[in-house]
């Protein structure tokens, strides 16, 4: 399986080469094009609980993880674009057994099948803008690939560092993090508009996006018409 | 303090390097990354701005975050809105930015919300621009790419499309020319600049962003 | 009229310098900044109730204005809405076929019309396509990057991706081949058959719509 990274700079996508056998496992509906003979199979791996309905339903109001899995149905040769919600970057991360990585819902485009992909529910609602964290573990052996809002950040944390959890892509396991509120004090962080903070720390790696897609869907989204429930 | 924008001009991303002892204000929610013992403290509208405004046009806050350093610490930050992020050494003038431009700046600036000559069209829901006035740093951002213009003569501009500009330009505000005019030209309001000066135009806005994602909202 | 593409690809923008008199077409909205001796027209079709506007302009129609300097040459500068690239395509007496959600101007000379494709159904997905014909430029833009794609044969691509292609391919629905898939993962494919070229964008504005969901106001009783 080789993976090509495709209009470098402003919205990045994946292009997949599959070798006939390979199989590659991504957010459903990220595929943009395939050639003619892959199939696509979807997994209600949902998460959380409540089966196929709870997941409709999820896939209704915008929090979704469904897995789609591809492979070439011919013994040929074949190929699959992968492509993110939003503008900018994607990276692929060299997963290795000694070292699993935690990746925000949002951030996570696809993978090699020598991946596991466990959905481990946070569970934390933000108080003002209710988005919920989301975060998958990987673990195997294989490559990652994941998609930023904006561009990626590398940094290797080497005692503790503060992230912005709107702006997490992924880190490896190894770290320690603690979640608090921006400010210390509950009150403070509403008004800034801060959300939860990750305080890092130990040592190991991060990505990070330049830009906090809530931040953005907060501005858009009161210019957009209502919704029903 | 120290600072470098990178990722422009489409992804900006200013990242400020304090000694102990100093402080830095941005827009809440701008904060990406920092150091852990990095203080940040929120600070409310009336303390700051002489305004009773407390609100900016598209619902932005006035709420201004404040980092205080103990000891040498950074803070990275972006705007809502991916763009170029924009740096202007202030030297005791003044300078307009539009709602949302406004980033980050040195303490101790003044912020002065202004309505910009609307009142009655915004009915209360904010004002549209900003006066800051000072000596400092301040760092302002584009939604989208920027234009600067050095105007001297007269401009149009779509309002949504203005970043901010110096005060030796003049302006009017209005539709584009009639009611009919304005309500089926599908263009908002608009500015008529006249003078000389600098004007900063970016390539997006958010209204009209939300008008073509609309067909594919269910 | 000669015109300049900037901050491409990811916020481009269209500067158009026309001469005096010369008459550009533009839509609704679009118009970033002018100079200050330029005409513009709308075209209003009968009489329309103010309360009509919103809908309107949320892609239910489609409108454009027309813009000409008076009294010298001027200059037009449009943008898109959405984050992306801007592609300037030259027409001789051609036609092309784009989604309507991407046009974004021409000059005097190009046509359009609104042509409903019966794609409908299956989460909403209408897809309406304008047929452009005529001598002249024509802008469009996507949401993304924008690929040209030549076709021989067949290629599939998901529905939310084609922006433009030539009127010499045929296309058709189809879906991911079990049943699953398509209730699940809202994924239409269009499949297309000929000789010709597509363009795609690198950025599904469904996907958007979808992402931004939770974000929008919920209606109350008073809406």
């Amino acid at each position: 399986m080789n993976i090509e990274i495709l209009s470098k700079g402003a919205f990045e996508s994946a292009l997949v080469q599959l070798e006939h056998g390979d199989e590659l496992i991504s957010d459903a509906g990220a595929m943009y094009r395939a050639s003619a003979n892959v199939d696509i199979d979807v997994t209600t791996r949902s998460r959380g609980k409540g089966g196929l309905l709870a997941g409709v339903k999820r896939l209704l109001s915008g929090n979704t993880f469904f897995l789609s899995t591809y492979r070439t149905t011919d013994g040929q040769r074949g190929e699959v674009g992968l492509a993110p919600t939003h503008q900018g970057e994607i990276f692929v991360i060299d997963v290795e057994p000694s070292t699993p990585w935690i990746c925000a819902g949002g951030s996570f485009l696809g993978c090699s099948s020598g991946l596991q992909v466990d959905t481990q529910f946070q569970g934390l609602k933000g108080f003002v803008s209710g988005e919920s964290l989301f975060f998958v573990e990987v673990s195997g052996s294989g490559q990652l690939l994941v998609n930023a809002f904006g561009r990626i950040v590398e940094s290797d944390v080497d005692h503790s560092l503060t992230v912005d959890t709107g702006h997490l892509v992924a880190f490896q396991k190894s770290l320690q993090y603690s979640m608090t509120k921006a400010g210390g004090s509950w009150m403070q962080s509403w008004l800034a508009g801060e959300g939860i903070v990750m305080n890092f720390s130990g040592q190991g790696s991060i990505l990070t996006q330049s830009h906090n897609p809530t931040e953005f869907g907060k501005r858009l989204g009161p210019l957009l018409p209502t919704r029903k429930q | 303090m120290k600072f470098d924008i990178s990722g422009n001009p489409a992804y900006g991303d200013l990242t400020v390097a304090l000694e102990a002892g100093e402080t830095f204000w941005s827009e809440g929610g701008a904060m990406s990354r920092m150091s852990s013992h990095l203080e940040l403290k929120t600070r409310l509208v009336s303390g700051l701005v002489k305004s009773v405004v407390r609100r900016l046009v598209g619902g932005e806050s006035l709420l201004i975050s404040e980092y205080t350093a103990a000891q040498m610490a950074f803070v990275s930050l972006t705007p809502s809105c991916p763009g170029t992020i924009l740096h202007r050494r202030m030297n005791g003038d003044r300078f307009y930015l539009t709602a949302g431009s406004f980033l980050a700046c040195t303490p101790n600036m003044e912020l002065q919300t202004k309505f910009g000559g609307l009142r009655s069209f915004f009915s209360g829901e904010g004002a549209f621009l900003i006066e800051i006035s000072g000596s400092g740093d301040l760092f302002f951002n584009s939604f989208g790419g920027v234009v600067e213009k050095d105007v001297n003569g007269e401009l149009v501009v779509d309002t949504g499309h203005v970043v901010a500009f110096e005060p030796t330009l003049s302006y009017t505000i209005g539709g584009m020319g009639g009611i009919k005019q304005t309500m089926f030209s599908g263009e908002g309001l608009v500015m008529r600049f006249n003078g000389r000066g600098k004007l900063f135009l970016q390539t997006r806005q958010l209204p009209a962003l939300a008008g073509w994602l609309t067909p594919y909202c269910r | 009229m000669n015109y300049e593409i900037s901050c491409d690809p990811t916020y481009a923008v269209v500067e158009v310098r026309l001469e005096n008199n010369e008459r550009f077409v533009a839509e609704a909205g679009a118009m970033a900044w002018m100079s200050s001796n330029i005409k513009t027209e709308t075209s209003t079709r009968g009489g329309m109730l103010a309360g009509l506007k919103r809908k309107l302009l949320a892609g239910e129609s489609f409108f454009q204005n027309t813009y000409s300097p008076e009294g010298g040459p001027g200059s037009v500068t449009i943008a898109p809405g959405v984050a992306g690239n801007v592609v300037a395509h030259e027409l001789s007496n051609g036609e092309l076929f784009l989604e309507k959600s991407a046009y974004l101007a021409s000059s005097e000379g190009i046509n359009c019309d609104a042509k409903f494709d019966g794609l409908k159904g299956f989460f909403n997905e209408g897809m309406f396509v304008l047929r452009v014909t005529g001598t002249g430029t024509l802008f469009f833009h996507a949401y993304g990057d924008i690929h040209p794609v030549d076709v021989d044969g067949e290629y599939i691509v998901d529905n939310g991706y084609a922006v433009a292609w030539e009127p010499s391919l045929t296309y058709r629905l189809t879906r991911g081949k079990k049943i699953r898939s398509f209730l699940f993962s809202d994924q239409l494919l269009l499949r297309f058959a000929g000789q010709g070229r597509i363009w795609l964008q690198s950025r599904s504005p469904r996907s958007l719509a979808n992402w931004v969901y939770p974000f929008r106001r919920v209606e109350s009783k008073n809406d």
